[in-house]
């Protein structure tokens, strides 16, 4: 008997998924219950940004020269098009012509590099800075990081609470 | 009936024995009269404290009179313990503003963004670190306080369903006020009316004064003091006129009927098969 043929995205329902990899899992999360999380001290969290941190650290060097090169590459590419527009207006003095699309999509493809580098050079100079912020935090120093905490504890209002006070506050003085 | 035939088995009687007699349903009258006067005070104090338990009331009762009524006492007491759960409950809430369930999904999701590592343009800076750092320990301390003050919200679902239940046995019990109400009034009935004609028959004979009847109680008067509601005939009858039955009676002049203007113009409209009226 001939088997049935799979056919149409309803069979692929009923069929074990394989192959179907998330791209978390190169990356996976901590693994750490609600239960945990509620219990989480203030010094393995901050272990665990750090540690994150430093993974980003290790990272971002190669990332950063990733995005010079391919910023160089799109800076000549813009470059080379905009001088063959510019000969081709002399020449032909058309604006429709073909090189004008080629500057036109190179110069885009520069925009975006630029704005990619920078996001990489900000991302590595916020890296720097919080990786020494956060070393600072492991020796202790998180109080004031734990003000409105410390606040709640005490039987104060949380700051969700001020905030929605302030709120009505001023509604009501408008 | 003739007055002969009313007073015939009195006739054959002393003077003496029929007083006797109208002494002895005097008194049962007014036994009567009593109980009924008792029975609608506990209506009144169950309505009260069943008006209470639902907020109608503001002010609790005053139960003086019944203290041997160990299930309006507890209702009071629950209603108490109620109100003071609830308040406890919504200092609670107006002090953490954010409920127990909330805390927990932002919680895990701040403890994902801080802890997992992602591509370098999703992840968080240090000034979002910081805030959501703060904010989870905040809300750490917030389930915390939830979680230390459980009691209060299992203690207020108990309270409440108790209460409930003590005031559905309150107004079962009320159920059986009124048959002892109507039971008292069919007793009082017919020794009224036996009481009535023995006063006629002792008037009658010459030099006797007998004592009046006591007063009966206005139905109306127990029943607005019980907490209860008049009918608009009730309200009508204590009113001596104008009660708001009688207003059928009241022929009002009918409305003069305003004159039609005649119209000059032929008014210009559709008239989908209808007649033109000024046509």
């Amino acid at each position: 008997m001939k088997p049935r043929e799979f056919r149409g995205s309803s069979l692929s329902r009923q069929m074990a998924r394989h192959g179907v990899v998330s791209f978390t899992l190169k990356n996976p999360a901590e693994s750490m219950a609600s239960e945990d999380i509620l219990n989480a001290a203030p010094e393995a969290v901050v272990r665990a940004i750090l540690r994150r941190r430093e993974r980003l650290a290790k990272e971002l060097p190669q990332a950063l020269q990733q995005r010079h090169e391919e910023n160089d590459r799109a800076y000549a590419l813009t470059k080379q098009a905009k001088q063959d527009h510019e000969a081709s207006l002399q020449d032909k003095g058309d604006d429709n012509d073909p090189s004008a699309a080629v500057y036109a999509e190179n110069e885009a493809f520069r925009r975006r590099t630029v704005s990619r580098l920078w996001t990489a050079k900000h991302a590595s100079a916020d890296t720097v800075e919080a990786l020494a912020f956060w070393k600072e935090m492991t020796e202790g120093g998180w109080g004031h990081l734990l003000e409105d905490a410390k606040r709640v504890e005490a039987g104060g209002p949380s700051s969700y609470a001020l905030k929605k006070r302030t709120t009505i506050d001023t509604e009501e003085s408008v | 009936m003739t007055e002969a035939a009313l007073f015939s088995d009195l006739k054959a009687l002393e003077l003496d024995e029929v007083e006797r007699r109208y002494e002895d349903i005097l008194e049962q009258v007014r036994h009567h009269e009593q109980e009924r006067k008792a029975i609608y005070a506990q209506k009144k104090a169950r309505s009260d404290v069943i008006k209470f338990a639902v907020n109608k009331l503001e002010e609790p009762p005053n139960l003086a009179d019944l203290e041997g009524d160990d299930q309006l006492v507890e209702a009071l007491r629950l209603k108490a313990e109620f109100d003071a759960l609830l308040h406890t409950r919504d200092e609670l809430v107006t002090r953490l503003a954010v409920p127990r369930h909330r805390l927990v999904q932002a919680m895990e999701e701040f403890h994902h963004r801080l802890t997992v590592a992602t591509h370098y343009s999703e992840s968080p800076s240090l000034a979002n670190e910081m805030d959501m750092f703060s904010r989870f320990f905040e809300m750490q301390a917030m389930v915390k306080q939830y979680d230390e003050q459980r009691h209060v919200f299992a203690d207020l679902e108990r309270t409440r369903a108790a209460l409930l239940e003590t005031v559905k046995a309150i107004n079962r019990e009320d159920r059986k006020f009124t048959q002892h109400l109507n039971k008292n009034l069919e007793t009082l009935r017919p020794l009224r009316r036996e009481a009535g004609r023995l006063r006629a028959y002792l008037a009658s004979l010459p030099g006797n004064n007998p004592k009046p009847l006591p007063e009966q109680i206005e139905e109306f008067t127990l029943r607005l003091a019980a907490g209860n509601s008049l009918s608009l005939e009730e309200f009508s009858a204590m009113l001596q006129h104008g009660g708001l039955t009688g207003l059928d009676e009241v022929e009002l002049p009918a409305p003069k009927a305003k004159p039609r203007r005649k119209t000059t113009q032929r008014r210009a409209e559709p008239m989908r098969g209808r007649r033109r009226r000024d046509a």
